[in-house]
């Protein structure tokens, strides 16, 4: 059976224009174009693109629930197997576009779906769990391998074909384990291992161990009677209903959320989501992870000079340490120049 | 591995409180624990 393919392209690559069009609304072709052409040549005759939709890179992040929805509908129609987006490369706002419709139209139409990212994409961070993503160079140089390997592993998603490791198909990794037969043992293949590692022959783990570098300690605060200090929590800690959306687990944000002038933290006005511990009792007094009630008194005898007036808040099980470091770039340069001396982070 | 600027709190699901205990002795508690992990902002960084 011939596979109906879907390509996505922005208003750059569709040929429609640059900068000046980036507001063009969703629209579709039944043909391919642009880099469709080149990746019709390596699907074949197992897959056709019948359809190519595009969408302005400002439209999309500006209007992203009506863009998306109209997209969508536009893979609907066709009764598509198949969705490929891009590559984007290392293009940030198309790169967003791409990852969130693939997600999009795996989860609510149940469609196989691959895009084509640089691997330092913002995209990536937020996408790679749940979305596959092919590894590109940064620029429209790396078009070709990119979009054959794009084809390929599109072909065996459409197919229902299982995929093998990334390192072998060519994708990036997603975070998951599956079961497979080795030839060898367990205490065979580490042995084998350990041998390679301590003659200093190459060799590849089976469990690669995450980085997390090494950051260097700040300076101690001399006088805590002089110093602001600023609370941060990665309990989930928010204000009732969640208004941010954080996520309580894996969390992809973090939130700001006002204290300025509050004396303590009340129950029904903030609110834990966080699905790695029992939330009740930081419902019940929300001062119980988030200090601000002994902050204050502490103020007030004098023992600390003041309290920043925001809360940062995220959740801290399963989270991507790429969050945190990002949380602390944004919110540290914040903080300096808001005279804060110190942080206290409450964690779970 | 133990850092110099990590505090234990009392448990997960409540760390800077009992809810054992009366509100006011709780408040008490968080008191002095908040300042206790606070104080220790005041030294330096050492690892062991």
């Amino acid at each position: 059976m011939e596979l109906r393919v879907v390509h996505y392209l922005n208003q750059f690559f569709a040929g429609l224009g640059g900068e000046a069009e980036a507001d063009l609304e969703p629209r579709a072709v039944d043909k391919a174009l642009g880099p469709g052409e080149t990746l019709q040549g390596y699907l074949g005759t197992a897959g056709k693109i019948v359809r190519t939709i595009i969408c302005g890179d400002n439209c999309f992040s500006d209007r992203q629930e009506e863009s998306l929805a109209a997209l969508l509908g536009m893979v609907r129609e066709v009764e598509a197997n198949l969705l490929i987006a891009g590559p984007a490369f290392a293009a940030g706002r198309y790169g967003l576009a791409c990852a969130h419709l693939c997600d999009a139209a795996k989860r609510e139409l149940g469609l196989a779906s691959v895009t084509g990212l640089a691997p330092d994409n913002p995209a990536v961070a937020t996408y790679k769990r749940e979305v596959l993503i092919v590894p590109t160079g940064a620029s429209a140089v790396s078009m070709k391998q990119a979009l054959a390997r794009m084809a390929a592993i599109g072909m065996k998603l459409a197919r229902g074909e299982s995929l093998g490791p990334p390192g072998v198909e060519g994708y990036l990794p997603q975070g998951f384990r599956r079961n497979a037969l080795a030839e060898e043992s367990g205490a065979k293949r580490a042995l084998a291992m350990l041998r390679a590692k301590l003659s200093g022959e190459p060799f590849v783990t089976e469990i690669p161990l995450p980085e997390f570098g090494r950051v260097p300690p700040a300076p101690p605060v001399s006088d805590l009677s002089r110093a602001v200090i600023a609370l941060f929590t990665t309990g989930g800690l928010v204000p009732k209903g969640n208004p941010d959306r954080l996520r309580s687990h894996a969390a992809t944000s973090y939130g700001r959320y006002s204290i300025e002038g509050l004396q303590e933290l009340k129950a029904g006005e903030f609110e834990a989501f966080h699905s790695g511990y029992y939330t009740a009792y930081v419902n019940e007094d929300p001062n119980r992870i988030v200090p601000l009630d002994a902050i204050r008194s502490l103020i007030r005898a004098g023992n600390l000079a003041g309290v920043h007036p925001t809360l940062y808040a995220t959740t801290g099980n399963g989270t991507d340490p790429r969050l945190l470091e990002r949380m602390a770039e944004e919110v540290g340069p914040e903080l300096k120049r808001a005279g804060v001396g110190g942080a206290l982070i409450t964690s779970t | 591995m133990y850092v110099n600027r990590i505090f234990p709190g009392v448990a997960i699901p409540h760390l800077l409180g009992n809810p054992k205990l009366p509100r006011s002795e709780e408040k008490v508690l968080r008191q002095e624990l908040t300042e206790r992990a606070l104080r220790l902002l005041e030294q330096a960084v050492a690892q062991a």
